[in-house]
């Protein structure tokens, strides 16, 4: 190899390293923290179709940014529910991978369970099919911005 | 060597511990079968933890902290400190027997439980057994009469496998019960 292909190659690599290693990190990063997904189905014509797929770093970075007065309202309106969701969540996070409940009717199928540090919550009925992916780190950061505003 | 198994001993800690720690994960199981082809089923799997934990956080009419007001009863009515211990140091045998038309019930007390049985007859009839062991009943008690320490019985509750409810109709079965086993193995092989 002469001097210059040599030149050449290490420029490339470096050019390589420069534009991959973002996306490498962003990558550890989004499948460290997770995805926060929704999807909601609703049958029959008209029916809304909703897909969310939301990196939990941005749902982190989105809980810093928004304005606290948004997690002042949900602390108000769900006040006495938080103090059993922080529990839950604490819990759950030891917990290992589970069906917590299961119910299945002529109408209507829904499925909690812990997966993988993530909630998943499936419901199946005659007029809509849902699907919630929350993993638990991100719900708890959630709460702790909510617990927060309560406390400023 | 040396250097080597100071590495080792954490590295396999790490990996026995948690495995430890969920093979002594207790779990309180519900399940209730409705019967017919509509029929509705419900599985709940609840870690005792996890329901130890939330009900202290839970707030309500008549419940509070775990514990549960019995708002029907004053405090002078029932002495329920007396009446558990007098069932606890009570010999094995039946204590409450009534026949009737509609119902059969029985009390009684054996091997350190106390069973309750009751069978109706008729087109809805319905059998239901409970079966609680008087260290349950014990912790329930609370420095006050007309209360019960719903929470202090989870904790004894959790401590053994068995079997705490049935309920077996016509239109539906219901189990409650307390073992180590998650469900995921039932549910897997639905």
């Amino acid at each position: 190899m002469s001097p210059r292909e040599r030149r050449l190659l290490i420029a490339s690599c470096a050019i390589l390293l420069f534009v991959a290693t973002p996306i490498v990190v962003a990558g550890v990063l989004i499948a460290h923290s997770g995805v926060l997904v929704v999807q909601v189905d609703e049958f029959g014509p008209g029916g809304d179709h909703v897909r969310l797929r939301i990196p939990c770093v941005l749902v982190d970075v989105a809980c810093r940014l928004a304005p606290r007065e948004v997690f002042a309202d949900a602390r108000l309106e769900g006040a006495q529910w938080i103090p059993a969701v922080r529990a839950a969540l604490t819990q759950l996070a030891k917990s290992p991978d589970c069906v917590l409940v299961q119910v299945d009717s002529s109408d209507e199928k829904v499925r909690i369970e812990k997966r993988n540090r993530t909630l998943l919550v499936k419901v199946d009925s005659l007029g809509e099919r849902i699907r919630i992916e929350m993993p638990l780190r991100s719900a708890s950061m959630v709460l702790s911005r909510i617990e927060k505003a309560a406390l400023s | 060597m040396a250097k080597f198994r100071g590495l080792l001993l954490p590295l396999l800690a790490c990996l026995v511990l948690p495995v430890a720690s969920q093979a002594e994960q207790r779990w309180l199981h519900i399940r209730v079968d409705e019967s017919g082809p509509e029929g509705e089923k419900v599985r709940i799997n609840v870690p005792i933890e996890l329901a130890e934990a939330i009900m202290p956080t839970i707030e309500s009419e008549g419940f509070r902290k775990g514990i549960i007001r019995l708002y029907g009863l004053s405090e002078s009515e029932v002495d329920l400190p007396k009446l558990i211990a007098a069932l606890r140091d009570a010999r094995d045998g039946e204590y409450v027997r009534v026949d009737s038309q509609d119902e059969k019930v029985r009390i009684r007390k054996e091997d350190g439980r106390l069973l309750i049985d009751v069978d109706e007859s008729g087109a809805a009839a319905e059998k239901v057994h409970i079966s609680i062991r008087m260290e349950v009943l014990q912790a329930m008690l609370t420095e006050r009469n007309n209360e019960l320490d719903a929470l202090a019985a989870l904790q004894v509750i959790g401590e053994e496998d068995g079997m705490l409810v049935t309920v077996d109709s016509e239109d539906e079965t219901v189990r409650i019960w307390v073992d180590d086993e998650s469900g995921e193995e039932e549910e897997d092989n639905r």
